[in-house]
């Protein structure tokens, strides 16, 4: 990895599981934000969604998403500014995917520290050992926040259940981007 | 929910770890981001069924009319 990767904080979930991970007190000094998450949804289920919020301020994000869970791609998308959360940054397994499968997400904040509202890439993978249609995803987003502060905190959470989990040893890893070396 | 929600916390200026439950003003934030979250992907799902529902008929209108499936596939 570059040297311009500093690794500015890492979490791995313990045996309880986790509702939710946040990175806060995020120093401004960086170019831009890159997390790289390894997770896995206690959602009884082959699937979840990974999504995030940022300095704790919700009804700001919209998204498009390009996904695909069989042969044929799809898209979505809501182009209003009124998410709570930053929703599909990419996919992740569910408990009754194949055992000890973990996501593999990247979400990319670039100019997270400026004073102008701030653009989201995401990519993200659901990992399971299946061939049937809809028990894995592909995905790629753009999103979109209407936050003109600096970002300081990150709080990543799953999917359309309120008490879902991250489950043990799932892993979050945030890094601060130089743009020198 | 009966089961304690947990979140961790990490401070990027120190790099200490906290696990803390969640409060009851943030479980209801989660159960309101759930349910528009539900919200979104519902409506995400019906436009997708809509439009295979159409392009199904469509297929199937352009057989009536003679053309073969690999013709159909092509356009």
């Amino acid at each position: 990895m570059a040297l311009t990767y500093v690794a500015i904080a890492t979490v791995t979930v313990g045996s309880g599981g986790a509702n939710t991970i946040t990175f806060n007190s995020i120093p401004n000094t960086y170019t831009d934000l890159l997390v790289y998450l390894s997770v896995r949804s206690d959602v009884s289920g082959t699937g979840s969604y990974v999504s995030a919020r940022f300095n704790g301020t919700a009804s700001i994000y919209q998204h498009i998403e390009l996904y695909a869970e069989n042969p044929t791609p799809e898209s979505a998308k809501d182009p209003n500014q009124t998410q709570s959360y930053l929703y599909t940054l990419g996919h992740c397994p569910g408990n009754t995917a194949t055992a000890n499968t973990f996501s593999n997400n990247l979400v990319y904040i670039p100019n997270y520290a400026a004073s102008n509202n701030k653009s989201v890439s995401a990519e993200g993978l659901a990992e399971n050992n299946s061939s049937t249609n809809g028990n894995w995803t592909v995905s790629m987003t753009a999103g979109f926040a209407s936050l003109a502060s600096a970002i300081s905190s990150v709080t990543f959470t799953l999917g359309s259940n309120a008490s879902q989990n991250f489950m043990q040893y799932s892993t979050a890893t945030l890094y601060g981007i130089e743009n020198t070396v | 929910m009966t089961e304690t929600l947990t979140k961790i916390i990490v401070d990027c200026s120190t790099k200490q770890e906290t696990i803390v439950p969640l409060t009851a003003e943030e479980i209801a934030q989660r159960e309101a981001d759930a349910v528009a979250f539900a919200e979104i992907k519902a409506a995400e799902e019906a436009a997708a069924q809509a439009k295979a529902a159409a392009k199904a008929s469509a297929e199937a209108k352009l057989a009536a009319l003679g053309l073969t499936a690999d013709e159909i596939a092509a356009l």
